[in-house]
């Protein structure tokens, strides 16, 4: 049986609750809605978690839609999907990419979490055993030695290869012979750079073909160092000179000198050398900086005859004014060939020719085709990461 | 042996390097930076035997009693005190009164350092100064077509690079009612055209100068740097 029964009027505490309950509901319904549709509006378009291409495998690359992206983009990482997330980025959306590297950057080969704005993607850093990146240098590495392999190989077979006229070349030998009719030294000076820089080492070819012009001669030959390191491949070089045109006891170990790795200190002394031993030829062949026109102008003031070489074309004005014959960039770097005229050399001297020859095709090629409103194809062409 | 062995470690390191810059992965890269670490230590060494070098020159001066040898005693005085305040512990130093030891701030190190070295080296670089004017004097000399065109094109270029270019052919347009390019826009042109053209052309080739060179070296075609034929 059913009985009717009239509801007891809610005491005043109850009613509170009710309404207090109705009242979380609504703002935990709210909150949950309001929640939903932010997650649903910053999520990230077009968002990839990777391994990050061509190193070592301690990155990951995160990228998304940057146009289509939100005001910021929040990339947090964490070792487990369950979390804790860890802060690593706050970017805004046009960035479009971050790559987490560095300090606290991931380790390789372990998996990791990503929460970008809500979403969660993971991916492993692994390394690569191919920069794909530079596969396009290497291609041009390659056929540069192709190149020079097969010049090489015509040199080898005895095929003539013109090498054309330097005049500061050819003058070396003369400056050497006045140097040794007017009974004054020689001065070398290779440069003030150290010996990882390939226009030091290659000064020591040139110094090798020059110390072997002065012990035949058997004039005073002096170089002075910038850097110690170079202090005993140079030693080296100019002792191996001399044994080769056999005379080893012409040569003085106190004329390779040390003199200071500080430029403008070693500029002094070097000064202080050509003012007080007034060498009769000055070779400056190597890597200078600001001190390049100190050291040619005073030699000039000494009336020696002064022979430049260097790649660091800023200073190639400088030596051109004060010295009288100077090896323009590449004529440097074709010291040793064309003094020696080995063929072995000289084969790779027109190697190096032909290379030039491809690059001036390839830029006109590359002008003709940005004209032609093309530019973008050549370029992403050379792009090297 | 005396040439192969070094022979061997240039085509070795230097392929190591080559390949190293290709692949990325940690057994190549890592044995990498430790050539490089090596190269780091080796020149801190080689520093000792710079220093060895200079002493036994100018000791050997002072002995010959060779011209101007006695300037071998400054030099010398100079480098052994520099050393020594370099090298003693620091609680020397500060015991004798000075603020710091060693090669910290305030040390007669550093005091000789700013107050003797900089001062010295800043009068050498200042004297480049008077010798690009000596040396332009000369380049200017109008003696061929192509020194006149180098001495024309310095001109421009030089006026073009002060305010008074500027000033110049604002006043010359306005005389002649014309909208002739002014000095700052030819010499924009000419930094901008001709010369980069011909500084790009020359870096070009030194480019392909040193990577033939090095390729020689590491491939042992170039013998002479190491000391061989």
């Amino acid at each position: 049986m059913i009985k009717n029964r009239t509801p007891l009027p809610a005491s005043p505490s109850s009613a509170k609750r009710l309404a207090l309950s109705a009242c979380s509901g609504l703002v935990l319904f709210l909150g949950l809605a309001a929640l939903l549709a932010t997650s649903a509006a910053a999520a990230v378009p077009g968002l990839v978690v990777r391994d990050n291409p061509d190193d070592r495998g301690e990155a990951i690359l995160v990228e998304w839609d940057g146009e289509a992206a939100g005001d910021s983009v929040r990339v947090e990482r964490a070792e487990s999907e369950a979390g804790p997330w860890v802060m690593r980025r706050a970017l805004p959306g046009s960035a479009a990419r971050f790559v987490d590297q560095g300090e606290g950057g991931p380790e390789r080969g372990k998996t990791y979490f990503y929460r970008v704005n809500g979403q969660v993607l993971s991916a492993t850093p692994t390394a690569q055993w191919w920069n794909k990146g530079r596969t396009n240098l290497f291609l041009i590495l390659a056929l540069y030695l192709g190149l020079i392999m097969v010049f090489l190989n015509i040199a080898r077979k005895g095929g003539s290869l013109f090498i054309r006229k330097i005049a500061g070349l050819d003058a070396m030998e003369e400056a050497i012979g006045r140097a040794t009719e007017m009974g004054k030294p020689v001065l070398y000076v290779p440069g003030i750079d150290d010996a990882n820089n390939i226009q030091t080492i290659y000064s020591m070819a040139i110094l090798n073909s020059v110390a072997k012009m002065v012990a035949q001669y058997d004039t005073e030959l002096i170089v002075p160092l910038a850097k110690a390191f170079v202090l005993p491949l140079a030693e080296e070089t100019v002792r191996s000179g001399y044994m080769d045109v056999g005379r080893p006891d012409s040569f003085r170990a106190d004329n390779i000198r040390f003199l200071s790795d500080e430029q403008f200190a070693f500029t002094a002394a070097v000064n202080g050398i050509m003012l007080r031993e007034k060498p009769a030829a000055n070779l400056f062949l190597g890597s200078f900086f600001a001190e390049s026109l100190v050291l040619a102008e005073t030699g000039f003031t000494t009336g020696a005859i002064q022979i430049a070489g260097t790649a660091n074309i800023h200073q190639l004005p400088f030596f051109v004014v004060a010295c009288d014959y100077t090896m323009i960039g590449e004529e440097f770097f074709a010291t040793s060939a064309y003094l020696s005229r080995e063929p072995m050399l000289v084969g790779t001297l027109k190697g190096g020719d032909m290379m030039k020859l491809v690059i001036m095709v390839f830029l006109v090629v590359a002008a003709i085709a940005a004209t032609m409103g093309h530019s973008e194809a050549f370029r992403s062409l050379l792009v090297i990461r | 042996m005396r040439r192969e062995i070094p022979l061997f470690l240039t085509i070795f390191f230097g392929c190591m390097m080559v390949i190293g810059f290709f692949v990325p992965h940690p057994i190549v890269n890592e044995a990498r930076s430790r050539v490089e670490e090596w190269t780091i230590i080796l020149a801190a060494a080689a520093v000792v035997l710079g220093v060895a070098n200079v002493a036994r020159i100018h000791m050997h001066k002072i002995s010959r009693r060779d011209r101007d040898f006695q300037y071998s005693f400054p030099l010398l005085f100079a480098l052994f005190l520099m050393i020594l305040l370099g090298i003693v512990p620091k609680d020397w130093i500060t015991s004798m009164g000075f603020p710091a030891g060693g090669t910290d701030e305030g040390s007669p190190f550093d005091w000789l350092y700013n107050n003797a070295y900089v001062p010295m080296q800043g009068t050498m670089f200042a004297l480049l100064a008077f010798y690009i004017a000596s040396a332009a004097f000369r380049a200017f000399r109008i003696r061929t077509v192509e020194a006149a065109l180098l001495a024309i094109t310095a001109v421009l270029v030089m006026i073009g690079r002060v305010p008074v270019g500027g000033s110049i052919s604002n006043w010359f347009n306005g005389l002649i009612h014309l909208d002739l390019w002014t000095l700052p826009e030819i010499q924009q042109w000419i930094m901008d055209i001709p010369n980069l053209a011909a500084k790009r052309a020359i870096l070009i080739g030194a480019a392909l100068g040193a990577i033939a060179t090095s390729l020689k070296i590491i491939l042992g075609i170039e013998r002479s740097a190491i000391g061989g034929d």
